[in-house]
């Protein structure tokens, strides 16, 4: 299986730029998570990836090679929108699809029945797409995606409107996929989902990548880490007169504290038990959540960044702000 | 880097044809289509019968009593003779309207019976033969050898020559409704082909779709399928009007024979691929079926158009604008089989129109490709057409 990516990927609707020079590659075998507000750009990339919109500029890749339609015939897609045509049943539909990616119609039956099976669809094969449940029509939407066994794999929000059976069944189907060498790459708003499933994320603001690599290199440094510290009883504005505190502010049930350069959590421990009883003392690991929100929501300094991995680091400082 | 030009055109016949096959699936297996094919089929025979009956209405019959039938000479056209027994009777007849007219021989004497209500024709027809009997009995009496007399009158008589080349409002009426029918096929089938265009829009299986076809693979396979199914619905309701023909007395000379009807379908796949060609890419303006009506205006209009003009066209079909017009599409594509179907057209004519037609209905399906390329992931308010075009 090769890798799949983008190289500096431009596309701009009439004045509106909706993809800036967007670069980034998923490894073969790797599972990468797109994350971005509403309008970000999320989906025109994944359109332009599975060649359904053409970029203004710049290429999508597959292997070394530029992508063309015989080779788009190999990548599996699962839209945002779903589509499936409603009044058609759902063994046709599949053998349909199956067939327009290439299959022999005895082909296309089989992995029609491969994966009706495997989605736990098989009772519905002989009925309507709108006569489903939401949630089984999102299993066919899934099985229209796979059922020519596709080499790259591309899902715009793949786990929306998913009941937590179906969640599950999905995770298990994209692991797979990525264990056979498929580079996988989706699009979430469940982040949780994606913190647990992607091998690294790209973040998308404004149609550019402004953060793109593994969770924890994402996450704040070691030089810039905080303390989060939860002391029952105590004041909001303990830290205030700890020597060993640079700053803090307040998160959760407790505080978030930097500490001074050269003190340890034991000198913040020794000061925090005089306040009052200590229950939680951590260091802090900003969920996915937090950084996406940092990431995300657009900041009054910025105007124009480069779409750079340099973006992480800037976004850790601003978390090390002390109030 | 745009994707090459070439690989955006080149059209994979496997992957139309796919498209196509679903498109007869969805269309033509259905229930409601096969009962709008039958329902098509039995109001076309209906018609071409009625048309018949009005035809019909035209003739006379006329009770004849008190002298052979030959004194009567020969019935003049659309008149039929009815014998009777004596005045009385043909009075009875005539009252009853059971016969519109009659003339009763007394003697030496001729009496010509009609109503207030007898038309023209069966009053001119009655007239004749009154004055017929009157010139038989007269030479009768002058002693004329009568069969020598016709004899004569037969190797004299005139031969009739048709001159100029008006067409008799019969054949012409048969040929309009013929085309009437064909263009509400295009409109009605252009609808579908909207409407088919807009569902898979609205319900974004196109998406799905464009992942491995090429919008104009789509454009094509679909058009195709549908322009299949509205075939086989003409070729139906052609076929009612044969058997009805087929059933016919005197008037089915006035419908177009078989090699016009032939003729008439090749014009109407032309047309109507031009036509499907921009009501697809009128679907593909727009994300929810309920703003297909606005959008498909303008191309409403230009089908419409082609009626008027083949309907005033009807009435001279020989006029210099006519002959002009014939070539021009989209107008050409009703007023040339209206014109083949009379018998007022030569084939090098209407090879030169088809030729035009083509390359202009080409012209359109590129069109509509490119509209259809800009306009189809464009969800949300219709796009314009000006934008579809520029983008």
């Amino acid at each position: 299986m090769k890798p799949f990516g983008f190289e500096r990927v431009s596309k701009s609707y009439g004045s509106h730029r909706a993809l800036e020079s967007m670069t980034f590659a998923v490894e073969a075998g790797e599972i990468f998570g797109f994350l971005g507000g509403n309008g970000a750009g999320k989906t025109t990339a994944l359109r332009i990836g599975i060649g359904v919109l053409a970029p203004d500029d710049g290429q999508v890749r597959w292997g070394n090679q530029p992508v063309g339609r015989q080779e788009w015939a190999r990548f599996g897609y699962m839209p945002e929108e779903r589509g499936l045509y409603p009044k058609m049943t759902v063994s046709r539909q599949l053998v349909y699809l199956g067939e327009l990616h290439g299959l022999s119609r005895a082909d296309a039956r089989d992995a029609m029945l491969r994966w009706t099976s495997r989605l736990r669809i098989e009772d519905h094969r002989d009925k309507p797409v709108d006569t489903l449940s939401l949630g089984n029509q999102q299993r066919v939407q899934l099985a229209a995606a796979l059922v020519h066994d596709p080499e790259v794999l591309i899902l715009d929000e793949p786990f929306s409107g998913l009941d937590p059976l179906a969640v599950d069944d999905m995770s298990v189907v994209l692991r797979n996929k990525a264990e056979q060498g498929v580079p996988v790459l989706f699009s979430s708003h469940q982040l949780e989902l994606v913190e647990q499933l992607c091998d690294r994320v790209g973040i998308v603001r404004a149609g550019h990548l402004v953060a793109c690599g593994t969770l924890d290199a994402l996450r704040p440094t070691e030089h810039t880490r905080q303390i989060y510290v939860e002391v029952g009883g105590a004041p909001d504005s303990w830290p205030a007169d700890c020597p060993a505190v640079a700053g803090f502010r307040r998160h959760d049930q407790g505080v978030l504290v930097d500490l001074m350069p050269g003190r340890t959590e034991n000198d913040l421990l020794t000061e925090a038990v005089r306040h009052g009883i200590v229950h939680r003392l951590q260091p802090f690991r900003p969920s996915l959540a937090g950084l996406f929100r940092d990431l995300v929501e657009p900041a009054d300094t910025e105007t124009n960044e480069a779409g750079l991995r340099t973006h992480a680091p800037r976004t850790t400082e601003k978390d090390g702000v002390s109030v | 880097m745009n994707r090459p030009a070439a690989e955006q055109r080149s059209l994979r016949p496997a992957r139309v044809r796919l498209v196509f096959r679903r498109e007869l699936d969805a269309r033509m297996f259905t229930k409601g289509y096969l009962i709008s094919l039958l329902a098509l089929s039995l109001i076309t025979f209906g018609l071409v019968m009625g048309f018949d009956l009005v035809g019909r209405a035209t003739s006379s019959t006329v009770a004849v009593c008190g002298a052979p039938a030959a004194s009567f000479g020969a019935a003049p056209d659309k008149v039929r003779l009815q014998p009777c027994a004596d005045q009385t009777e043909a009075r009875a007849l005539v009252q009853d309207k059971d016969v519109d007219a009659a003339v009763v021989v007394d003697g030496s004497h001729a009496t010509v019976l009609v109503r207030a209500d007898t038309g023209d024709h069966a009053r001119a027809g009655v007239s004749a033969l009154g004055e017929n009997w009157v010139t038989f009995h007269a030479l009768s009496l002058q002693k004329v050898d009568l069969d020598q007399l016709a004899r004569d009158a037969a190797a004299a008589a005139p031969t009739t020559v048709t001159v100029g080349d008006a067409v008799s409002t019969l054949q012409l009426g048969a040929a309009v409704s013929l085309i009437v029918i064909l263009f509400m096929q295009i409109i009605g089938q252009g609808a579908v082909v909207a409407q088919g265009v807009v569902e898979e829009k609205s319900t974004r299986v196109v998406e799905v779709l464009l992942a491995t076809l090429t919008p104009l693979e789509l454009l094509i396979g679909k058009v195709s399928g549908i322009a299949t199914a509205a075939v086989v619905q003409v070729a139906s309701m052609l076929g009612a009007v044969i058997a009805a023909r087929s059933l016919m007395s005197e008037q089915a000379e006035a419908l177009p024979g078989p090699q016009a009807l032939a003729t008439t379908v090749l014009w109407f796949l032309l047309t109507f691929a031009m036509f499907a060609s921009l009501f697809a890419a009128a679907g593909s303006l727009v994300s929810r079926p309920e703003d297909l009506q606005g959008v498909m205006m303008p191309v409403m209009l230009l089908a419409l158009a082609p009626v008027g003009v083949a309907a005033a066209a009807a009435a001279q079909l020989s006029a210099p604008w006519v002959t002009a017009v014939q070539y021009i599409p989209p107008f050409s594509g009703l007023v040339m089989p209206l014109k083949a179907a009379v018998g007022a057209v030569s084939p090098a004519e209407q090879v030169v129109a088809a030729g035009i037609l083509l390359l202009v209905t080409a012209g359109c399906m590129a069109l509509a490709a490119r509209i259809y390329r800009n306009s189809i992931l464009r969800i949300g308010a219709p796009v314009r057409w000006r934008q579809a075009l520029v983008s």
